[in-house]
């Protein structure tokens, strides 16, 4: 059996915590969050503040699926306004049905 | 100088030559800038048009591609070819208008989110709110456009900003971000999987020609001397004449390049990005190999399959470092006589046969010509059929697969590369999608030559309801067409209708002795379809390559 991501995929959710770090743009929370539900990934819990200076967002999320987190942090990382997403932490696991599975 | 103007000055400033859109209200001042500027306006007669014209120009030239147009419905008709771009990766930059500042968020007449819709077509999206800011968004639309892998950036531009005074800023300077490239422990190990594999195969994307990696990967195949196969989108980066090409793999791909895929043992994927219709299921695509991935894009790696050793950043000089010799002769021979096995067109009959008539129009075209094509089955019938020497000569709507791709970006390619002669290959479905841009053809006397499968049918939707739908035909009659070739010429385009096969080469001779735009109008037989099929759920090897109702009727 090849390593394919389909079959790394199971039943089992994972919920992950993310910091992520980014330039302070009216629309920046649409994109994130875009990327999270396009990429599948149910988000469960978001917060977000701005930096001293004004010009820098710093969000946290929680979010779940039953793919690699990996897959979710490389298409983050890819947006233009996103400055850093620091590594995600496993916040727990679970096996129940999900959107995507 | 008002933001219209610095706007104009800036594209004209770094080399933008041409452009393609369509007027309206919130953008007209960036058209009477244009009035008085060197750069060239192509007025398409939709948008869509206008933004598929930007995408042809874009992939047949390597230079970023220009399209303009108002808010609300002008923009949102750009969006299905920002898409297309996006996923295939063409740097456009895409101008909008949009309603004053004052009356954004009112619902204003001709208001739309545009915005808010690029989100997901688009590599960016700006909205320019201070008029000094407008030269320098476009300087960082243009960068984001064609670094990295590239993509379409959209500008959104309130008329009112337009219209502001504004500080001119001159495009950026391309400055060099050369890197001195050091021989990495991935790199070693890479090298050393591909000196011991046996039966190795580049399988080779539409990422080699972005990163003008096509000699080099030349070099390292025949170096090598391993198989290689290409996807849509990579037709052309392999010489066709290069002996251990094997095709285009996946759905459509032939046999021989698919099962070389399937029996590797190394895959080395340049460039590419094991889309579905590449992989068929993709649990059992190239079940054996350990897998190389190499790619501009990050987040391309793992994505679906999970790759030994990744390699980013530089293509070019990544497979210069791989470029070793290895021990696949006999591997090669393999394949070799697989690929000899392959391919007929003795179809019987009096009935002009696709296959055939692309194959000698292939074989007819000046050197360096492009084939812009649709999309549905003559779409593969090109690729299967016709030879490419650079995947700038190949245009097609690889991952979005957009109907009325093909006019328009024909239309581009032709402005990009006057001297090359443009051919479009469309079918009678495709061809009606964006078929208004006949009138830019006319208006620009720009000697498109238009080759029109006509089979009467949506013919690839047909195929899927013969083989999976039971042969259940649900609106995919198009026998009330137009005469394509009256439709024609009323924009002064001549051409004929053939039907017969003798009819085929003198034709073909006569449309490419013409001067200008010419249509050569093709009835096909509706039962034909495309072989081999991969059909969907299955793997790579469980190609159907027999048609298993060819002497019935459809309905």
């Amino acid at each position: 059996m090849s390593a394919t991501i389909n079959a790394a995929m199971n039943t089992a959710i994972s919920t992950y915590s993310l910091d992520i770090h980014c330039y302070k743009k009216p629309e920046v929370v649409e994109r994130l969050l875009r990327v999270v539900r396009h990429r599948g990934f149910s988000l469960d819990q978001f917060s977000m503040s701005s930096s001293h200076c004004g010009n820098h967002l710093q969000a946290c999320l929680q979010v779940s699926s039953h793919r690699p987190v990996e897959l979710l942090t490389a298409q983050l990382n890819k947006l233009y306004d996103v400055i850093e997403v620091q590594k995600p932490q496993v916040t727990s696991v679970s096996v129940k049905a999900g959107l995507w599975s | 100088m008002n933001g219209a103007n610095a706007l104009v000055q800036n594209l004209s400033r770094r080399g933008v030559r041409h452009v393609f859109g369509y007027p309206g209200g919130t953008i007209m001042p960036v058209y009477d800038a244009l009035l008085d500027s060197d750069v060239d306006h192509l007025l398409c007669r939709h948008e869509q048009g206008a933004a598929f014209a930007a995408v042809g120009y874009a992939r047949s030239s390597g230079k970023p591609g220009v399209c303009i147009a108002t808010s609300g419905p002008g923009a949102t008709n750009l969006i299905t070819a920002l898409a297309d771009a996006m996923l295939d990766s063409i740097p456009v930059v895409a101008i909008t208008g949009q309603v004053p500042t004052s009356l954004m968020g009112t619902d204003a007449f001709q208001e739309m989110d545009i915005l808010g819709m690029s989100l997901s077509c688009t590599k960016h999206s700006f909205l320019v709110t201070d008029p000094d800011d407008i030269c320098e968004t476009l300087n960082k639309a243009f960068e984001l456009a064609c670094s990295g892998r590239p993509g379409p950036v959209l500008v959104d531009i309130p008329k009112d900003v337009q219209l502001a005074e504004a500080r001119f800023q001159p495009p950026l300077s391309s400055v060099s971000t050369f890197q001195a490239f050091e021989e990495s422990p991935k790199i070693t190990a890479a090298r050393e999987m591909i000196k011991n594999s046996r039966q190795p195969v580049a399988y080779v994307g539409g990422g080699v020609g972005m990163a003008d990696a096509v000699e080099t990967l030349r070099e390292f195949l025949n170096t090598t001397g391993m198989p290689s196969v290409c996807t849509l989108k990579g037709l052309g980066a392999v010489h066709p004449d290069s002996p251990g090409y094997m095709g285009m793999l996946g759905m459509h791909g032939t046999p021989a390049a698919n099962m070389a895929v399937q029996e590797s043992d190394l895959l080395i994927a340049i460039g590419a990005r094991f889309d579905d219709r590449v992989t068929g299921k993709l649990d059992s695509f190239a079940p054996n190999a350990k897998v190389i991935h190499l790619d501009i894009d990050e987040a391309e790696f793992g994505k679906l399959r999970r790759p030994e050793i990744t390699l980013g950043g530089c293509l070019k000089q990544n497979l210069k470092s791989l470029t070793v010799s290895t021990q696949c002769e006999q591997w090669l021979e393999n394949c070799q006589a697989r690929k000899s096995e392959s391919g007929n067109y003795n179809k019987p009959g009096d009935d002009i046969y696709a296959p055939l008539l692309l194959n000698q129009l292939s074989k007819r075209l000046p050197e360096n010509s492009v084939v812009s094509c649709d999309v549905g089955q003559h779409q593969m019938w090109v690729a299967q059929h016709m030879t490419f020497t650079h995947p700038a000569n190949h245009l097609s709507s690889g991952g979005l697969g957009t109907m009325g791709f093909g006019l328009p970006a024909a239309i581009g390619a032709a402005t990009a590369r006057p001297e090359d002669t443009v051919v479009l290959v469309s079918g009678d479905g495709s061809f009606m999608m964006n078929v208004q841009e006949l009138a830019s053809i006319k208006r620009k006397k720009l000697p498109v030559k238009i080759v029109l499968l006509d089979n009467q049918r949506l013919g690839m939707v047909k195929q899927w309801q013969e083989l999976f739908f039971d042969k259940r035909y649900s609106e995919t009659d198009l026998s009330d067409n137009p005469d394509f070739v009256t439709l024609a010429s009323a924009f002064d385009i001549p051409g004929r209708m053939i039907t017969q096969r003798q009819e085929v080469l003198p034709a073909m001779e006569e449309m490419l002795q013409a001067e200008g735009a010419w249509i050569l109008h093709v009835c096909i037989d509706e039962r034909e379809n495309v072989w081999p099929l991969v059909p969907p759920g299955a793997s790579n090897h469980e190609m159907m390559t027999q048609e298993p109702t060819t002497s019935e009727q459809s309905a």
